[in-house]
C-alpha cells in the first residue's frame, strides 16, 4: 500500500513514516500544503494522511481542492484540534476520517489500513467469517447453522467488526462507529461489550473468531 | 444683618452649568457632522475605486480577447500517458478527443493542449497568455464534464499531469498580479458550481494588511470573509488562501483588518463574463483612503477629548461627594468595634446609604480583579497543558517504537507508556475544560430528548455495571422532555458521572439515574457509595481537587470539573448532595461524618422560558 503523509512536524512525520514502513507499507512525506496537493494529485496513492495545519495550504483546503478535482483518494486528517465541530468540518471538507493529536501509532495504522480497503460500496448481502454469518438486512446472526440472538448494540458491534474482517479495529473506532461517541470514557466499556459478544459468538464454538490485538484493539478473523 | 450672601462655588452656578452643557451639545453636533462627512468621503472613494476598477477590467478583458491561442491546435493536441490508462480508458479517451475536435471549440482545444503539455512548456505558455489561460483550462474542463461525461474525465485525469498543469498555471497567473491588488480572480466560467466553490486559490496582499493572524493560521475563517483561510505571512506580502470567490457580507468597502492595525479597505468589482461566470476584480486602499482613515482617527481623538472633558466636569461636580464618600469608605475600612454610631455625622450616614451602590461597585471590582487573577493562573496552566502536549506525544511515540526492539524489558515499557498516556489524558481533559470555559468553538446547540440521551448512556454502561455487580437503574418519570444543547457533550458529561459512580459504588449497590420534571427538567444520578464530607462537596468540581475522602483517589481528578464546565456552558445548575439510601438530603451544616449515604449529582435545567 502506498501512503502520502503531509505533515510539517518533522518528528511526527518521521515517526509515522517509520511506523508505516515497519508495517510493510511504502510511504512518502511532504511538509508543505502546496507540495502535498501536487503530490496527492498525481494520484498514485492509496491513502493520504494530512495534517490540518500546514504551511502553504492548510489540510482542509488541500482536501477540498483534491475533491474538486474529482480525486477521491481516501484521506485522514490529523489535527491537534479535537472538538466535535472541527471533526465535522473536517469530514465535510471531504476527508474520510479524522484523528486527533496526540495519537498512538497503532490507532493511525488501523485507520489507514481500513481506509485503504474502501470503498466497499457494493454492500454484500451477508457478511461471512468462517461459519459465522451476519445478514444486515434481516438483522440475523448464525454460527454453525444456529441462530444467535444479539442486542441491537451487540449486532452493530459485530457488524462493524465483520465489515472490517481481517483488519484491526481500535476501541476508539468502535466507540465512534458503534456508539457515535467522540471521547474515550474512563471505564473500559468497549471491552465489556466485546466480552459479552464473545460469550454469544465464541464461547461454545471453535475456532474463536474475535481476537484481541494487544495494545491496539480487536480483529475478527477465522 | 449686613452679611453678604454666601458665595457659591463657581462650578455650581447654574448659568455656567447651562453654558457648559450647551457647549458640549454643540461639540457633539459638530462631531456627528464630521463623522457624516467622513462617511460620505469614504463612500465617494469606494465609488471612485469601483469606477477605476471598471476601466481596468475593460482593458483586461480587451487584452484577454486579443490573446490568440496557438494557431494549429489540432496539431498541438498531445498524446496522453498511455501507460497510465487502462484499455477501456484509452478507448474513451480517443473517442473524447475526436468529439472535442469535432466540437471545434477553441477554448476546449486550448485546454486539451494544456493537459498534454503539462510540465515543461506550460510555464512558458502561461507567461504568454496569463489571463486567458485559467479561463481556457476552466472552459475545457467544463466542456469535458458536460459533453463527455465523468468516465472520460477520469481518463483525462488518469494522465494526472493535467491537474498539476492547472495548478501551476494558476499560481503563475497569480504571481504576476501587482502586489497592491487585493484580488483578481477568474471565477471558473463553468456550469459546475461545485468546482469553483471548492477551488482554492491564493491572494497576495501587502504586508501592512495584518489581521488576526493567529486566528487565520489556525484555519479559522477571516472575520470579514467567511471563506478566507490560512495565511502565510512574509515580510512583503501576505498570502491568503480562499475557497471560492471572496464572500464578503455586503458590496460595501469592508475593513479587512482589525481596528488596531493600519487599516486598509478593499473594493471588489464583479463583472459577468460572456462565457458565463464572473470576474472578481479588487483593489486595496489608496493614498486618499488613507487620508480618510487618518480623518477617522482624528475623529476618534476628538471623541476621546470630549469624553475626557465630560469626565473632568463630572469629577468637578461630583468632587465634593466623592471626597465624602471616600471618607466613609475610609471609615468603613478602619472601622473598629470601639467606634460608636454617634460619631458618624448625619450627613455621612445619609451618604453611606445613597452611595452604597458605589461601595458595592468597589467590592465588585475587587472581586473581578481577583477573578481575573485566578483566570490568569488558569490561562497559564492551560498554556502549559498545550505546550506539554507535543513533547509528551513524542515521548509516547518513542516508547511505542522502542517496544519493537527485543532487548528491552517490555513490562517496564508498557508501564512507561501507560504513564505517558495518563499524563496526556490529563492534559487533554484540561484543554477540553479550557475550551468549554472559554466557550470557544461555536457549538452545535440543538434540541434533544433527555430520556433518549439517558437511555443511550445507560445502555452503554449497563454491562460494565453488571460486571461489577452493581445495579444500574433508570427511572424516567417523563419521556418527552427536550432541552437545547450540544448532545454529544452531554453524553460525555453523563459518562463521566457514571464513571465516577462505577468507581465508588460498593458491590451489589444500586446506582439510580432519574429524570423528572419538577417544573424544570431535573436529572439525578445517585450512588450508594461513601458520601463526601459536606465541606468537600463543593470542591469536588474543582480541577485536581484532592480531598482526603475515599472519592478522590483515582483518575485524572478532572472528570467532575469537566461536567461542571459543561453545565456552565448550558446554564444548567449542578448540585452535589449527600443522600441517605432512601434519597433524603443529609447535607446539613455540621454533618461531619457521613456513613451509609451516597452521593447525588443533580442537573437542573432552567425553567422553560429561561432556557436558551
Amino acid at each position: 500500500m502506498k501512503i502520502l503523509v503531509v505533515e510539517d512536524d518533522q518528528e511526527v512525520a518521521d515517526y509515522v513514516i517509520a511506523g508505516l514502513h515497519q508495517a510493510g507499507h511504502s510511504a512518502d512525506a511532504v511538509v508543505d500544503g502546496h507540495e502535498g496537493l501536487l503530490e496527492a494529485a498525481r494520484g498514485h496513492y492509496d491513502v493520504l494522511v494530512v495534517d490540518r495545519m500546514l504551511p502553504g495550504l492548510d489540510g482542509l483546503s488541500l482536501i477540498k481542492g483534491l475533491r474538486a478535482m474529482a480525486i477521491d483518494t481516501p484521506a485522514l486528517i490529523l489535527s491537534a484540534m479535537g472538538s466535535v465541530e472541527q471533526r465535522v468540518e473536517g469530514l465535510r471538507a471531504g476527508s474520510d476520517d479524522y484523528l486527533t493529536k496526540p495519537f498512538a501509532f497503532s490507532e493511525l495504522l488501523a485507520r489507514v489500513e481500513i481506509l485503504a480497503r474502501r470503498p466497499h460500496a457494493s454492500a454484500p448481502e451477508h457478511l461471512e467469517v468462517a461459519d459465522l454469518l451476519l445478514n444486515p438486512a434481516s438483522r440475523t446472526v448464525e454460527r454453525a447453522g444456529t441462530a444467535i440472538d444479539l442486542q441491537p448494540k451487540e449486532f452493530a458491534l459485530l457488524e462493524y467488526l465483520m465489515r472490517n474482517a481481517g483488519q484491526v479495529v481500535t476501541r476508539t473506532m468502535l466507540l465512534e462507529h458503534v456508539w457515535q461517541l467522540d471521547f474515550d470514557p474512563k471505564t473500559n466499556i468497549v471491552d465489556v461489550h466485546v466480552s459479552n459478544l464473545r460469550q454469544k459468538i465464541d464461547r461454545d464454538y471453535d475456532p474463536k473468531l474475535i481476537h484481541t490485538v494487544r495494545g491496539s484493539g480487536y480483529v475478527v478473523r477465522a | 444683618m449686613s452679611s453678604a450672601p454666601k458665595q457659591r462655588p463657581l462650578w455650581r452656578s447654574s448659568t455656567l452649568r447651562g453654558a457648559l452643557l450647551a457647549a458640549l451639545l454643540i461639540w457633539l453636533l459638530l462631531l456627528i457632522t464630521l463623522l457624516a462627512v467622513i462617511d460620505a468621503a469614504q463612500n465617494a472613494l469606494f465609488e471612485n475605486t469601483i469606477e477605476r476598477l471598471r476601466e481596468e477590467v475593460e482593458e483586461l478583458l480587451d487584452a484577454a480577447a486579443a490573446t490568440n491561442p496557438p494557431e494549429d491546435l489540432l496539431a498541438l493536441t498531445p498524446e496522453p500517458d498511455w501507460e497510465l490508462l487502462t484499455d477501456e480508458q484509452a478507448e474513451v479517451y480517443e473517442e473524447s478527443v475526436a468529439r472535442l475536435h469535432a466540437s471545434g471549440d477553441d477554448a476546449a482545444l486550448l485546454g486539451l493542449y494544456l493537459i498534454g503539455e503539462a510540465d515543461d512548456d506550460l510555464l512558458t505558455f502561461a507567461e504568454g497568455y496569463p489571463t486567458a489561460l485559467g479561463a481556457a483550462a476552466d472552459t475545457a474542463l467544463t466542456l469535458m464534464r458536460e459533453r463527455l461525461g465523468t468516465n472520460t474525465l477520469a481518463a483525462f485525469e488518469a494522465t494526472s499531469d493535467f491537474r498539476r498543469a492547472y495548478l501551476r498555471s494558476h499560481s503563475t497567473w497569480q504571481a504576476q498580479e501587482p502586489v497592491s491588488r487585493l484580488a483578481v480572480m477568474l471565477e471558473l466560467a463553468s456550469a459546475s458550481p461545485a468546482w469553483h466553490e471548492d477551488y482554492c486559490y491564493t491572494l497576495h496582499l501587502p504586508a501592512q494588511v495584518t489581521n488576526g493572524a493567529a486566528a487565520a493560521r489556525e484555519g479559522k475563517a477571516h472575520e470579514n470573509y467567511s471563506n478566507v483561510y490560512a495565511t502565510d505571512i512574509g515580510q512583503e506580502s501576505w498570502r491568503v488562501y480562499a475557497v471560492g470567490p471572496l464572500q464578503h457580507p455586503q458590496q460595501q468597502p469592508a475593513p479587512l483588518v482589525a481596528a488596531s492595525a493600519p487599516q486598509a479597505y478593499c473594493a471588489v468589482l464583479r463583472v459577468p463574463l460572456t462565457g458565463g461566470g464572473e470576474l472578481h476584480y479588487g483593489a486595496m486602499a489608496t493614498e486618499s483612503s488613507r487620508a480618510i482613515l487618518a480623518a477617522q482617527e482624528s475623529a476618534g481623538a476628538i471623541v476621546l477629548l470630549t469624553a475626557i472633558t465630560l469626565l473632568i466636569v463630572a469629577i468637578l461636580i461630583a468632587g465634593r461627594r466623592l471626597r465624602r464618600i471616600n471618607a466613609v469608605a475610609w471609615d468603613v475600612q478602619r472601622s473598629s468595634p470601639r467606634r460608636t454610631p454617634a460619631s458618624s455625622s448625619r450627613g455621612r450616614g445619609r451618604l453611606l446609604i445613597n452611595d452604597i451602590d458605589w461601595l458595592r461597585a468597589l467590592v465588585e471590582r475587587s472581586i473581578d480583579d481577583m477573578e481575573r487573577r485566578i483566570g490568569d493562573v488558569r490561562e497559564l496552566s492551560d498554556g502549559l497543558a498545550h505546550d506539554m502536549r507535543t513533547p509528551l506525544t513524542r515521548l509516547r511515540n518513542r516508547i511505542e517504537f522502542v517496544d519493537q526492539d527485543a532487548n528491552v524489558d517490555s513490562q517496564h515499557l508498557e508501564q512507561l507508556s501507560k504513564d505517558a498516556d495518563q499524563l496526556l489524558e490529563t492534559f487533554n481533559a484540561l484543554l477540553r475544560i479550557a475550551e468549554l470555559e472559554q466557550g470557544t468553538g461555536q457549538r452545535d446547540f440543538r434540541s434533544f430528548n433527555l430520556a433518549s440521551l439517558l437511555l443511550e448512556v445507560s445502555e452503554l454502561y449497563e454491562p460494565a455495571f453488571s460486571e461489577q455487580h452493581i445495579k444500574l437503574e433508570l427511572a424516567l418519570q417523563t419521556r418527552d422532555l427536550t432541552v437545547r444543547g450540544d448532545r454529544g457533550i452531554w453524553l460525555q458529561a453523563m459518562a463521566n458521572v457514571l464513571d465516577n459512580a462505577l468507581s465508588y459504588a460498593p458491590d451489589s449497590a444500586t446506582v439510580t439515574i432519574e429524570l423528572a420534571n419538577r417544573d424544570r427538567p431535573i436529572v439525578t444520578v445517585t450512588d450508594e457509595g461513601p458520601g463526601v464530607p459536606a465541606a468537600q462537596l463543593e470542591r469536588l468540581t474543582e480541577r485536581f481537587y484532592r480531598g482526603d475522602g475515599a472519592r478522590t483517589s483515582a483518575g485524572t481528578g478532572l472528570g467532575l470539573a469537566l461536567v461542571a464546565a459543561i453545565c456552565k456552558l448550558h446554564n444548567v445548575e449542578l448540585r452535589l448532595t449527600n443522600v441517605r439510601a432512601a434519597g433524603q438530603d443529609v447535607t446539613e451544616p455540621g454533618v461531619g461524618e457521613v456513613n451509609d449515604t451516597g452521593l447525588q449529582i443533580a442537573f437542573i435545567w432552567p425553567r422553560d422560558g429561561e432556557r436558551d
